[in-house]
């Protein structure tokens, strides 16, 4: 029969290796302080945080051979060019890729918007959901085809992640209608 | 030893999943095992691929040109040549909002690799054939970062 202070660690390592009901969730970043960053853009200006404040942004992690980004692509073209018209500055946040590779795929979707390129991932990970939310994935695997919207005084406002397969919203039907409510009426 | 590390100890020992460690192992490859093959033999083996349940990988070819096929390589050792690997038919599955296809597998498949032996190679040589599987897998919710995994399989040269 093991000991009582066995059992007790054996419970808490249990306890560790499972998911957190919290996670199911899945609120976590809203009306936080969107985390600082300096990123470049593929063609090699500097991105920083604190020039976005007073705008609406919203910020898309990707990479090109993820299959819900490459869904959701010409949809997020869309809205750069449909929210852009209403002061809203649409980003894409590459997360850990050759340049290369990257410019080649912006170029097929024809997508308009910044793409910032996050070599290290540690600009992604600062802006994903802490340790229990999907604990045995990387924190950028997280973050990867999620979409996110930042106030003008740099408050994360709406953050979407993958729920299910089922709930995978490639046409951002969610983030246009969650734009429409925050956007000032036109 | 620090208090936090004594506790890590314990609990790697118990098998737990440390916070922010990766856990996933997806895929498993399963090479044959007492491979023989005659000199001058123009054969193939058969590896098996094992997908984690829930996930799934991108099939070889992929139809998306951005999407990373899974892909086997495996090199060419002492007497025995390799020729280009031949992937099973993969299942097709599309995310909602989406107008295209995926291609992809689950569950357990085989690539079969083209062997061929040199008519002199010297029989009961073992011949270790190295290699790398690449692929990029999925579940339903989350996409992971490509893998390529190291792949070896042996072969031992037969009598005449």
């Amino acid at each position: 029969m093991p000991r009582p202070a066995h059992l007790a660690v054996i419970l808490f390592a249990t306890l560790l290796g499972q998911p957190n009901p919290a996670a199911a969730g899945w609120n976590y970043r809203i009306g936080e302080p969107a985390p600082q960053f300096q990123l470049e853009s593929l063609d090699g200006t500097t991105y920083r945080s604190a020039d976005l404040k007073g705008q609406w942004v919203v910020v898309s992690f990707m990479t090109t051979w993820c299959p819900f980004c490459n869904a959701a692509a010409p949809h997020f073209e869309k809205l750069t060019q449909d929210y852009g018209k209403r002061g809203v500055k649409a980003i894409i946040v590459d997360v850990s890729e050759n340049p290369d590779i990257v410019s080649g795929w912006v170029k097929r979707h024809k997508l308009s918007c910044p793409v910032l390129l996050d070599g290290t991932g540690e600009v992604t990970t600062s802006y994903a959901p802490p340790p229990d939310f999907v604990p045995d994935l990387k924190r950028e695997e997280v973050m990867i085809a999620s979409f996110m919207i930042i106030d003008p005084g740099g408050t994360i406002r709406f953050l979407a992640l993958n729920e299910d397969v089922t709930s995978f919203d490639a046409r951002l039907t969610k983030l246009r209608a969650t734009l429409d409510g925050l956007l000032p009426s036109q | 030893m620090p208090r936090h590390l004594a506790v890590l100890a314990v609990l790697t020992a118990l098998g737990a999943t440390p916070i922010n460690a990766r856990a996933i192992e997806v895929v498993t490859v399963l090479p044959p095992s007492n491979v023989v093959v005659q000199p001058g033999a123009d054969t193939h083996v058969v590896l098996q691929v094992v997908v984690k349940a829930g996930y799934h990988v991108q099939a070889n070819p992929v139809e998306n040109p951005d999407l990373i096929p899974l892909t086997l390589k495996i090199d060419a050792a002492g007497s025995v040549s390799v020729g280009e690997p031949v992937y099973p038919a993969a299942k097709r599955m599309r995310l909602r909002g989406d107008s295209q296809d995926l291609v992809v597998y689950d569950g357990t498949f085989a690539i079969a690799l083209p062997i061929k032996v040199a008519p002199n190679a010297t029989a009961g040589e073992p011949v270790t054939l190295k290699g790398t599987l690449r692929y990029q897998a999925c579940d339903d919710r989350y996409c992971l970062f490509p893998v390529t995994l190291p792949v070896a399989l042996v072969i031992t040269i037969g009598k005449r």
